[in-house]
């Protein structure tokens, strides 16, 4: 199967599409706009006045420079991929609301395709996103007055964790508007997903019900732990956990790549066997 | 109009197109299609008739694989495409179904690249074909039904494909844009195109199809070449100066005789392929009446749709 033809076709189908490209014009202000407002309150705190700015230096290190800017940035826009979600969930939810999804069968895609073309477009965004943040995180680095560039490459390993936590979580609001098929349905779903239900019982099973870690393992809590806060948000509460966390992510790297795989073979099989009405 | 240029479409010889064996779909305890097979040999205009529900479009969306059938198979082109075998046929499938924000012209790029078949000449060709150039770059959203549906036809129409299924090609479309699509499927027709329809306008099937098979509650009551269909009897129609005469004669020769009640013509009725035309007008002369009208009619689909599908 060739990708080119097929992304292609989904170019086609977004290129004049304005309300797409509003969205993703709102995903590129998005990163480096909150990236911005961290790093100049962080500054204004630190120039208040000379001893805030060394107890800081002292607390937090430079979380802004090289290279734990990969980290604190990469900790940051992993917030905001409920942003791009929406671009995910209104692409094959459009398909639904047209039926060009079954016209794209008429017209001669067999069903994998048609979900290959899917796949290549949720992966072509995370690598956009992942782009758009290292570029953050470069142009943030450079003007640090912070600014160490023999540490520069140290942490990059962050770009690759990075574009899997936002693979995996466009891939669970791809699978939202899958399986919902109607827009803000499945968008409602998705933000309520990626906000309340699992954090809800973390929370419960940490401080309530006292039941192990088995929450670690959650599709959204296992990508999230991929990007664990930075050392001077986790070590400060307590640092023999955090330890552990960094020690997990080899770990939660294989449970997102399970879980984004086990998703996207759950849609092929669910489109092989059903009727396109 | 030229519907259609003389340039030669993309398909190889085989004698039969499409052959269905004994599919079987239900939807839940609703039994939509009961063991149907069929055969649609090459170069046929083959129309899918039937009251609604009878399961003519899903047949059509299990042949082009946007629905599953739990039983049976079909086979387009003795299977030579394997799976491949959609983007050899343009089809328009119940209503048009395109990217509301995209315009005319870049929807049918979309099926050009889906489909490999056309190119943007082709795209031009087509629009021209069906009447939307000037609309091409309007919003999909902006057409009228009768546009849209002009528009599915035309991407149905991309790169010349040997084979169309149209499902309700007139839907939508005023009286003047359904003569259109008759003449189109007249053109491709004689240009040796297959086509598969499927349609509830009786009439205008009977003017287009070589082929017909005729549905009810997901069952075959009858197909085949449309004059096997038709004429399941033989039925003639005959006239006289003296009228009265010929009526009191073909009562003596033990005859059933009905009246047409527009022409006033006699009707007789033979077991089909039994009426004799010329030994008819021979008697006829012996008896001293010359006939002025003598034909073997056959029915109108509509009459024999009626008698099929009528419990």
């Amino acid at each position: 199967m060739k990708i080119a033809p097929l992304l292609y076709t989904e170019w086609l189908k977004v290129r004049r599409y304005w309300a797409f490209w509003g969205i993703f014009a709102l995903v590129l202000i998005a990163y480096p706009g909150i990236s911005y407002l961290f790093y100049t309150g962080y500054q204004d705190i630190r120039s208040s006045n000379n001893k805030m700015d060394a107890m800081l230096k002292l607390m937090v290190g430079s979380p802004f420079g090289f290279p734990e800017v990969w980290h604190t940035l990469a900790y940051i826009a992993s917030f905001l991929v409920f942003i791009p979600g929406v671009l995910v969930i209104m692409l094959i939810t459009n398909e639904y609301q047209y039926r060009t999804q079954r016209q794209n069968i008429l017209d001669g895609w067999k069903r994998d395709e048609f979900l290959w073309a899917k796949f290549w477009v949720v992966a072509a965004l995370s690598i956009l996103l992942t782009i758009v943040y290292a570029l953050v995180v470069l142009v943030t680095g450079f003007v640090n007055p912070d600014m160490a560039l023999a540490g520069i490459e140290v942490k990059s390993y962050y770009i690759g964790l990075f574009a899997l936590i936002t693979f995996n979580q466009l891939t669970i609001a791809f699978l939202f508007g899958f399986l919902l098929k109607r827009a803000l349905l499945a968008l409602g779903f998705f933000l309520f997903y990626f906000l309340i239900p699992e954090n809800i019982l973390i929370q419960l099973s940490r401080w309530r019900w006292h039941t192990g870690n088995w929450y670690h393992y959650l599709p959204m809590e296992a990508s999230d732990r991929l990007i664990p806060p930075p050392p001077y948000l986790g070590e400060i509460t307590n640092p023999a956990d955090y330890k552990q966390m960094l020690q997990a992510i080899p770990e939660h790297i294989l449970i997102s790549v399970a879980y984004t795989g086990l998703f996207w073979l759950f849609c092929f099989w669910w489109l092989r066997r059903r009727d396109l009405t | 109009m030229e519907w259609f240029g003389a340039n030669s479409f993309n398909f190889e010889f085989v004698s039969s197109v499409l052959q269905i064996n004994n599919i079987q779909k239900s939807y839940g305890s609703v039994r939509a299609l009961n063991g149907v097979s069929l055969q649609v040999p090459e170069g046929s205009v083959y129309g899918i008739l039937g009251p609604n529900g009878s399961g003519k479009t899903t047949l059509l969306g299990i042949l082009m694989s946007v629905l599953r059938a739990q039983h049976g198979s079909f086979d387009w082109f003795d299977g030579r495409y394997g799976d491949g075998y959609r983007k050899k046929i343009g089809c328009l499938l119940e209503t048009p179904n395109f990217y509301q924000y995209l315009s005319g012209e870049e929807n049918l790029r979309i099926t050009v690249s889906i489909s490999e078949r056309g190119d943007e000449a082709d795209i031009e060709r087509v629009l021209k074909l069906v009447g939307l150039y000037e609309r091409r770059k309007h919003r999909f959203a902006t057409y009228s039904l009768g546009m849209k549906q002009r528009l599915a036809i035309g991407a149905a129409l991309l790169g010349n494909p040997g084979v169309l299924v149209l499902d309700e090609p007139t839907n939508g479309l005023d009286p003047v844009g359904i003569a259109e699509i008759r003449d189109l499927i007249r053109s491709l027709r004689q240009a040796g195109h297959t086509i598969v329809i499927a349609s509830h306008l009786l009439d205008e099937v009977e003017k287009v199809c070589t082929h017909v098979a005729i549905l009810k509650k997901g069952n075959v009551l009858t197909d085949g070449p449309v004059t096997d269909v038709l004429m399941d009897e033989d039925v003639v129609e005959l006239d006289a100066t003296d009228r009265e005469g010929l009526r009191s004669f073909l009562l003596t020769q033990s005859l059933t005789l009905e009246t047409d009640k527009e022409t006033g013509w006699i009707r007789l009725r033979f077991p089909k392929g039994q009426a004799k035309l010329e030994e008819l007008n021979r008697t006829c002369m012996q008896q001293g009446i010359a006939l002025t009208h003598l034909s073997l009619r056959r029915k109108k689909l509509e009459t024999r749709f009626f008698e099929l599908t009528n419990d």
